[in-house]
């Protein structure tokens, strides 16, 4: 029993971290209804960013490894809307463009990273060990640590979408884009934002999970569906949705690899997508339909 | 005003290249498999031959995807998957069924027209690009499902060993036989090629894609059931995909869960991308600069999938359309692409 | 204030407007008549920013303006009221009123122009934490005025404000603008019909279609 109840703590924990990435994938694909198939490799590129600051090059502590990738993140993800996406979508085919530009993109970033890290996997040591044993269940500070610092990060993202202008200005462009113009608001530096938001968001969850799944090059795909199959469970364009959606998904994550090994995670994220598409498209919060 | 005299419909069909008419372009299209053919005769090279039968191969996976996603419009991600399913039913088929490779690679063909309409039909439900989400999700859950088969003998991570030769009407053609692997694959891929691009995409079938593509609700008002076109784009190019498979399976003896890797989706990408999509013979131009340029790039063999990476996106920033936009830009326009 | 030259827009191949020209002096109510699918709305979004312009001059305050960005417009003081009406559908009533004010300019009016617009709409005062999906035709049209209003404009050019309207409602929601009119606001309005408009407008000008060919689709004539 005990252990029933770690896993679905874990199961928890997981959760919250995909949450984070989830949400990153839904601001882009709220404001701009572009699918960045870069998501994953964006994922795996904070893993080793923070590699670098905290293991590789130089030993900060962990902390102001992240601090020190966060801007380095926002740039990138300044740069990719800037460079990439944005030429593309004027285009006839934008839809098939980007998804294509930006699967393009995460093979550049992965075997970027590969040929400058080398293909084998890396790991950054929690900033703490030891367990809190509570009432016979016993769970890893650094897994609590991981959920609250997610929470918190969710949490500030919502006031900042719901409190400020330019938070205000996301999710004005994501409802209606064209009403969005109307009121003076520029469409071209919401993406930037966008897109700047998404990729720290899941770039730090890259570096929280990194003790946890490991960094290598190509693991990126893995939270990259994840991510997906809870935006679409979730129902587009709700952060709530996606909070819902992430802790149901990652708890049964859990159960899953507990009970038929970790081989079993990805077929099941197929079948939730596939339960979830057929049974209710919309998703749980679906707010706004093309 | 646009002059709608000159809206003919076949004129859309983009698999004209002469624009002179259907028995032109088939003489030109069949001179220049002769011409092929001929060329493998004379080059007495091995790997020269290795390379082609790559190309002839790749050709029908790709005059397959360039159906499904440049025809028909549909984001359908999961084309490797086809392939792989092709690869593993038809080995499988020979290995243990021991039924002759010719007669496995067309069982695989059926198995492979199964699994196209198991992919296509959640597929039919959903809009644009959750097609292209579903379908990667696809892609990516088969290679763990593979190596859980390892237990029904599809060989796990280090593959299925010793697919048989093909045999061809008592004759046994060995992967190192690569003249008569040249003539067979590029028969194969010369008749399945033309089958798509000749047959089903200047037909009805292919009318109906293109109306499903550029004006859904349209074609829907002119009676063009979208969903059976949906689902038939996927059956067809999963059929002829996993006839590729089957063949390469036999060609290289080895089946790997590496056909659904990052190497083999990206050299498909680049292919559809420098070639141009929905605009034969774009597609398969593609084939021919990729696997080629492929090769070149070995001795690179580190920066290869970089190079491949940055190529699909320079490609597509700077050529949308492709090497066959950029030749048609001389052309007048005919139809939407 | 708002002047056109020779406007020209193409929809692909297919010519909408055609040698448009037309003028609205300060303080003027100028409106712009025609049926549906002549050009109107088109006219409307080419000066607005919201569809590009293929040749032509447009002025806004001796400045050309033709082809620059719907959100710069609103700077100027230009400010488009869709005939879709665009409300941010999943936020309240109040949300989309103070998001009419996002530009600094409008920001620091933010306060004056919201009272404004819930004593001229007390209906939405009422209503003010309810979510846009669920407003009706008539309080939507509401919001979607109000919206605009809160952007501070010094010409408010408005895309068909009846459509889908209950005649009574459609006469209330014009007398509003009527009364903005009076006090100073420019007003560009785009209707279907003349009826409910009369007695409120300084000008009118019809769009209409012309020979059979869709090269002469628009050509704009004043009439008194």
């Amino acid at each position: 029993m005990t252990q029933m109840i770690e896993v679905l703590l874990s199961g928890m924990t997981q959760g919250a971290v995909y949450c984070v990435i989830a949400i990153g994938l839904s601001l882009v694909y709220g404001a701009s209804r572009i699918l960045n198939f870069a998501h994953g490799s964006l994922y795996t590129l904070g893993g080793y960013i923070a590699w670098f600051f905290v293991v590789g090059h130089y030993t900060l502590p962990l902390w102001l490894g992240i601090l020190a990738s966060i801007p380095i993140l926002a740039l990138s993800g300044v740069a990719i809307e800037r460079v990439i996406i944005r030429p593309l979508r004027a285009s006839e085919n934008w839809k098939i463009n980007t998804i294509m530009v930006t699967l393009g993109l995460a093979f550049v970033i992965e075997n970027g990273l590969q040929l400058v890290f080398g293909p084998g996997t890396k790991t950054i040591q929690p900033f703490t060990e030891g367990v809190l044993t509570l009432g016979g269940i016993t769970l890893s500070w650094y897994k609590i640590y991981i959920f609250a610092i997610s929470l918190g990060l969710v949490a500030a993202l919502e006031v900042f979408l719901t409190h400020s202008r330019y938070g205000q200005a996301v999710r004005a462009v994501s409802q209606d884009m064209q009403g969005a113009k109307q009121v003076g608001i520029n469409v071209n530096q919401v993406f930037g934002l966008a897109f700047a938001l998404s990729v720290v968001l899941t770039g730090i969850a890259g570096i929280l999970l990194a003790p946890v799944f490991l960094i290598s090059p190509l693991g990126g795909w893995g939270p990259f569906l994840k991510a997906f199959v809870i935006v679409v469970l979730g129902g587009l364009g709700s952060t709530k949705g996606a909070f819902v959606a992430a802790f149901i998904l990652g708890v049964l994550e859990a159960y899953i690899v507990f009970f038929l090994g970790p081989n079993w995670a990805m077929p099941a994220w197929l079948v939730m997508l596939i339960v979830v598409l057929m049974i209710r498209p919309k998703g749980l919060f679906g707010v706004w339909e093309n | 005003m646009t002059d709608r005299t000159k809206y003919t419909p076949t004129s859309t069909i983009s698999s004209v290249f002469t624009g002179k008419g259907f028995l032109r372009d088939s003489l030109l299209f069949w001179a220049a498999v002769a011409g092929l053919a001929a060329l493998g005769g004379l080059v007495g090279d091995s790997y020269f031959r290795h390379v082609f039968i790559l190309v002839f191969i790749w050709c029908i996976v790709i005059a397959s995807w360039d159906l499904i996603l440049g025809y028909a419009g549909i984001f359908n991600y999961a084309q490797l998957v086809f392939f792989a399913v092709g690869a593993y039913s038809a080995a499988m088929l020979s290995i243990y069924a021991e039924i002759t490779p010719l007669l496995s690679i067309a069982c695989a063909g059926v198995i492979g027209a199964v699994v196209g309409a198991l992919v296509g039909l959640p597929s039919l439900r959903l809009k644009g690009e959750y097609v292209a989400l579903f379908t990667f999700a696809v892609h990516l859950a088969l290679p763990p499902i593979i190596q859980q088969g390892k237990a029904i003998g599809m060989g796990g991570k280090t593959g299925l060993l010793g697919v048989p030769w093909l045999n061809l009407f008592g004759f046994q053609v060995s992967t190192i036989d690569k003249l008569t692997w040249f003539w067979v694959s590029l028969a194969f891929g010369s008749v399945c090629v033309y089958l798509i691009y000749f047959l089903v995409l200047r037909g009805r079938m292919g009318l109906a894609f293109i109306a499903m593509r550029d004006a859904g609700t349209f074609a829907q008002a002119i009676g063009v059931n979208e969903s059976k076109y949906k689902l038939l784009a996927f059956v067809v190019s999963a059929v002829f995909t996993a006839i590729a498979g089957g063949i390469y399976a036999h060609y290289t003896s080895v089946v790997t869960p590496k056909i659904l890797g990052t190497e083999f989706f990206l050299m498909a990408m680049v292919m559809l991308a420098v070639g141009g999509m929905g605009r034969f013979p774009g597609a398969i131009l593609g084939v021919f600069i990729v696997v080629i340029g492929n090769e070149l790039l070995r001795s690179f063999d580190d920066y290869r999938l970089l190079f491949l990476g940055i190529a699909v996106v320079v490609v597509v920033i700077f050529f949308p359309a492709g090497l066959i936009g950029v030749l048609d830009r001389r052309k007048p326009r005919l139809g939407k692409r | 204030m708002l002047e056109l030259q020779d406007i020209n827009v193409r929809y692909g191949d297919f010519h909408v407007l055609h040698d448009v020209s037309l003028s609205v002096g300060k303080g003027e109510m100028v409106a712009v008549i025609g049926a549906n699918g002549h050009g109107k709305s088109t006219l409307l979004k080419a000066v607005c920013g919201i569809t590009p312009v293929a040749s032509g001059s447009i002025r806004f305050n001796g400045d050309d303006i033709a082809n620059n960005a719907a959100p710069q417009l609103v700077g100027r003081g230009l400010v488009y009221v869709a005939e879709d009406r665009r409300l941010f559908p999943d936020m309240t009533v109040l949300e989309n009123l103070q998001l009419g004010a996002f530009l600094p300019d409008a920001r620091k009016k933010e306060k004056q122009n919201l009272e404004r617009v819930f004593a001229l709409y007390p209906r939405l005062a009422e209503r003010r934490g309810q979510l846009c999906s669920t407003l009706s035709g008539g309080e939507a049209q509401m919001v979607a005025l109000g919206r605009g209003l809160m952007s501070n404009p010094a010409l408010l050019a408005i895309d068909e404000p009846s459509l889908g309207l209950a005649p009574n409602l459609t006469e209330t929601m014009l007398q509003t603008v009527a009364t903005l009119n009076r006090e100073g606001l420019t007003v560009l309005i785009v209707e279907q019909s003349l009826a409910l408009l009369r007695g409120m407008i300084d000008r009118v000008y019809s769009i209409e279609e012309g020979v059979v060919s869709a090269s002469e689709l628009g050509r704009v004539q004043e009439t008194l």
